[in-house]
């Protein structure tokens, strides 16, 4: 037989198959959606930009390579000023904010499943209740409890009941950022490791114990060893998020001119500099991928640790005793401190007519439902009356169950294909491509879908201002979290389940509607509900992409709070996760899934 | 009438070739087992035959139609194939009832409900579960949850049913009933059988024809008798019987075989080698308690009873071999006995290819 002949038939045949047909068009897409980005963002750092013609003494000529970008961020004071500062700056930040999420996360994961902690299923409850909220809750109501005189702001809540006066590097810069975004972003490295810790039989730790080995060579040789993956993954994760967050160090930060990358790229592309801004998404991207690099090097271990617990696992739990309820005590005040006094603070400012003062004369409902008025926000009506606010709520909505369920489709199909054919060069590269945009920092995934749908390219057409781009970046950004529920629930779908159908003469729609949808359905709403939550209280991925036509609820209220019209803000914001938490229970009780299973908690 | 006819099938992953040039006709009304160990490609070729795999070379027919045909470049989908396929998981879809499990095929076929009803319903008498239709199938036993797999395929009768390993999942005495139960069924409907497995007891218990297959070769295609009596390599010879076939090296001297430096029974026939391996299963040596001419000396390792009769684990010098005896034998560990072979039962086998020779032998 000619070998080439049957491996071209073999290749015929393939291509008859839809999973194959499937495959061939996401990986366009993806490619399209993921690595041509990627080049443009490249394209944009070497070319004359229209925001270049301003500039005096070099020959400027739009759309023609030049390296002076280059040239001007990596040398001299500008670079110092615009690159090498704000880098600075975001490495402590990203440090510090990862040191919290690590201690915060692990430290309740231990506290949950390894000790006979009191209440733990309210505590497991409360920790999750950060991640659906905006990341800029927990800034704006830092600001609400520590603003001040010194810093030239109304009293906030300390100033005004104790007449303390926080000292500014209290109030704005690095300090402030780390911690409101590492109590932000714990809930997610707290899902990663109480799932290690929970995987891990305690017979491991019992037979080292038989072997008398001490407490704390066990901990050191076996328990930290097998939850090593987990932090790590925590630790990479957190580096992805702090460094693409924008709202936090927006609001901490350039009050007292603290710049990190993301707002120094928003600051750059604002002013219409996107040569200069997207060398700075590039320094994000690399860091980034020498991140998944790592980070890859980690997972492959981690594979062989997979099988650990296949069985029923035992774990006995460490006794707290007398300490018991203390440390409960303690535990639920720090969360409820995180997770609900925040949005009291906001809830309080937002009620009170005249910022900075907190006494009873001073309520007024005139933020929610306040008639326009000229003497409070320029005339603004209270949010609730307010079309431009109700116009964005509703594009929240709309953004977020489309986004979601597009999303939650795209990715319970790429894994019906990555399960389909899990050898398949095709299936990996999905994979991995489709895994890519997590690592991408929000605020440059945005830079990217900002030159990619600029203009008009081939048969794309120019989507920059319409609601399109938005469903787009947020299907694209979030289709890590799909794919990985959508892949995970198909492969526990047995492929004989299928070619039981196959057999019996239904066609590849029947059975994906009559058998693999309906046995994946757990997984698609779990994967919907995160992208519904994340998208919802997004705001550094819309930042660069939004257009007056085309706000959403998050974008409408950060230009509120850069000019400082802060109970109205501060409304907006309790509205915000107002919606987001009643969508979110609204799916849950209709649907009854658990949010912890699509978060990547397993 | 030859229902399935495979021609030349071949196929292969990444140069490894699971099935490898394989031929077979299964005739109308037969149960063919394929049988072989894992790895040996009969489920693959069970699959190619359903059509969910596809041959990298060769052709199948089915019904007297070519399905398949690598160089045509034919290839009829399942559906269309008219063939039923038992998995070895069930595969019943979780989510639905046992009717609507079993419905599903004739939903497909596009049938009235009167009618879906009406077949359903008589199907589900057939392999009496009547009564469990609205059950789901995480709510019945395993020998349950098999016979609405099979009735799920016969409701569409087709003419040829595809068994993967269908039995495996179930505990013993089950097992026992389900081989009953699906012979019958084969009997009633004279549907075609083509029924994968490794267990050769199933094989011999079940079948009209057995395919034994060895690295993605057929070693043997005949009825069980055939095969347990003549098994045509040492391989099947190896494969089947229970607990085990017994081998042992002969030199072939001037017409005798010569086994250590003992001289025992006659090899007719031209052109003899100079070696050959005989076999013999447990039950075609009987024990002697002296030396005669035809015996071969051996000591007692171990006795097993297994209910019916009990098994003497022996050494024929250094070679281990097993021995049936009857109930009630007694044996002391050490002890020396001497083995008669019983010569209508042995079979010769080539050293080097593992063939078997077509010689006689006699005492």
């Amino acid at each position: 037989m000619n070998g080439l002949k049957v491996r071209f038939r073999k290749l015929a045949n393939r291509w008859r198959k839809p999973e194959t047909i499937l495959a061939a068009l996401f990986l366009v897409i993806l490619v399209y959606l993921v690595v041509v980005p990627l080049f443009s963002l490249v394209q944009t750092t070497l070319v004359w930009g229209t925001g270049d013609t301003r500039i005096r003494g070099e020959n400027v000529v739009v759309g023609k390579f030049t390296t002076y970008h280059w040239r001007r961020m990596l040398s001299g004071d500008f670079a110092e000023a615009v690159f090498y500062k704000p880098l600075l700056n975001t490495l402590i930040v990203t440090a510090g904010t990862v040191a919290i999420v690590l201690a915060v996360g692990s430290l309740l994961a231990y506290l949950v499943v390894r000790t006979d902690i009191r209440w733990a299923k309210l505590i497991n409850a409360l920790a999750t209740v950060p991640y659906i909220l905006p990341s800029w809750v927990l800034s704006l109501s830092w600001l609400q409890l520590f603003q001040n005189s010194t810093v030239a702001m109304p009293e906030g809540l300390l100033s005004y009941y104790t007449g303390i006066n926080a000292p500014e590097w209290l109030v704005y810069g690095p300090i402030p950022i780390m911690i409101t975004m590492g109590l932000h972003y714990y809930p997610f490295g707290y899902l990663l490791i109480s799932g290690a810790l929970r995987s891990i039989d305690s017979q491991l730790e019992e037979s080292a114990e038989i072997l008398g080995a001490s407490k704390s060579y066990i901990m050191r040789r076996i328990t930290m060893p097998i939850i090593k993956p987990a932090l790590f993954s925590t630790a990479l994760l957190g580096i992805a998020r702090s460094m693409g967050t924008f709202g936090t160090p927006a609001i901490l930060g350039l009050p007292a001119r603290y710049y990190t990358l993301s707002t120094q790229i928003y600051s750059l592309v604002r002013t219409q500099r996107q040569g200069q801004g997207y060398i700075l998404a590039l320094v994000l991207l690399a860091i980034s991928g020498i991140g998944l690099y790592v980070n890859q090097r980690v997972i492959s271990a981690r594979r062989s640790y997979a099988t650990i617990g296949g069985k029923g696992v035992k774990s006995r739990k460490v006794r707290l005793g007398k300490w018991n309820t203390p440390i409960a005590v303690l535990t639920i005040l720090f969360l409820l401190a995180v997770a609900v006094f925040p949005l009291v603070f906001l809830t309080w400012s937002s009620l009170t007519l005249y910022a900075g003062d907190y006494s009873i004369s001073n309520l007024s409902l005139h933020y929610w439902i306040g008639e326009s008025n000229p003497r409070f926000v320029a005339g603004e009506p209270g949010i609730l009356r307010n079309e431009a606010v109700m116009g964005a709520a509703w594009n929240t909505v709309k953004l977020a169950l489309v986004g979601g369920l597009i999303c939650g489709f795209a990715g319970l199909l790429i894994g019906y294909v990555v399960a389909r054919a899990r050898r398949a060069l095709t299936s990996r590269l999905l994979e991995q491509v489709s895994f890519v945009p997590m690592l991408v920092p929000s605020i440059v995934f945005g830079a990217l879908y900002l030159t990619l749908f600029a203009v008009r390219r081939g048969p794309v057409p120019a989507l920059y201002g319409t609601f399109a781009l938005l469903v787009l970046v947020t299907v694209a950004k979030q289709l890590p979290y799909t794919v990985r529920s959508g892949v995970s629930s198909m492969l526990q779908v047995a492929q004989e389940l299928e070619e039981a159908a196959v057999i019996l003469g239904a066609s590849w729609f029947a059975r994906l509607r009559k058998i693999m949808l309906p046995l994946t359905k757990n997984g698609f709403v779990a994967g919907t509900v995160i992208v519904l939550i994340t998208s919802m209280r997004e705001l550094s991925l819309y930042i660069l992409l939004v257009t007056p036509a085309n706000r959403v609820l998050t974008t409408l209220t950060y230009r509120y709070i850069e000019v400082g019209y802060t109970q109205f803000s501060n409304a907006m914001t309790v509205l915000l996760t107002l919606l987001v938490v009643v969508l979110t229970y609204a799916i849950n009780a209709w649907q009854k899934t658990d949010i912890g299973a699509g978060l990547g908690g397993r | 009438m030859v229902t399935v006819r495979l021609v030349g099938i071949s196929k292969g992953w990444s140069g490894v070739k699971a099935v490898d040039n394989l031929s077979l006709d299964i005739g109308k009304g037969d149960f063919v087992t394929l049988l072989g160990p894992s790895g040996c490609g009969k489920t693959t070729t069970l699959r190619m035959i359903a059509g969910l795999e596809d041959p990298d070379d060769g052709e199948i027919y089915i019904h007297g139609k070519l399905v398949f045909s690598a160089s045509k470049g034919i290839n009829v989908p399942p559906a269309q194939r008219g063939l039923g396929m038992i998995f070895q998981s069930y595969a019943l879809w979780p989510h639905m009832t046992v009717f609507d499990n079993v419905a599903f095929g004739l939903v497909q076929q596009k049938l009235s409900k009167d009618q879906i009803n009406q077949r359903v319903t008589r199907v589900l008498a057939d392999v009496e579960l009547e009564g469990l239709a609205h059950r789901y199938p995480s709510e019945l036993s395993g020998g349950q949850q098999q016979r609405v797999a099979v009735a799920r395929m016969i409701v569409v009768s087709p003419e040829l049913l595809l068994m993967d390993e269908p039995l495996s999942n179930l505990d013993t005495r089950l097992r026992m009933q389900m081989r009953a139960s699906l012979k019958r069924m084969h009997q009633e409907t004279n549907t075609t059988v083509v029924y994968v497995t490794h267990d050769q007891e199933e094989a011999l218990t079940m079948s009209t024809g057995i395919a034994v297959m060895n690295k993605g070769k057929l070693e043997q295609y005949a009825s069980p008798e055939e095969v347990y009596e003549r098994p045509a390599s040492k391989f099947v010879a190896e494969f089947t019987g229970n607990p085990q076939t017994n081998f042992i090296d002969a030199e072939v001297v001037d017409g005798r075989l010569k086994i250590g430096d003992r001289f025992i029974g006659h090899i007719d026939g031209d052109a003899l080698p100079n070696a050959v391996t005989l076999s013999f299963r447990p039950e075609a040596m009987s024990i002697r308690q002296e030396s005669t001419p035809n015996t071969l000396p051996a000591t007692v390792y171990a006795t097993l009873l297994v209910g019916a009769s009990v098994l003497v684990y022996v050494h024929i010098g250094n070679i281990e071999a097993v021995i049936r005896a009857e109930r009630g034998s007694k044996f002391r560990g050490n002890q020396e006995i001497w083995l008669e072979p019983d010569w209508t039962q042995v079979n010769v086998y080539s050293p080097t290819t593992g063939r078997r020779l077509d010689y006689a032998v006699r005492g």
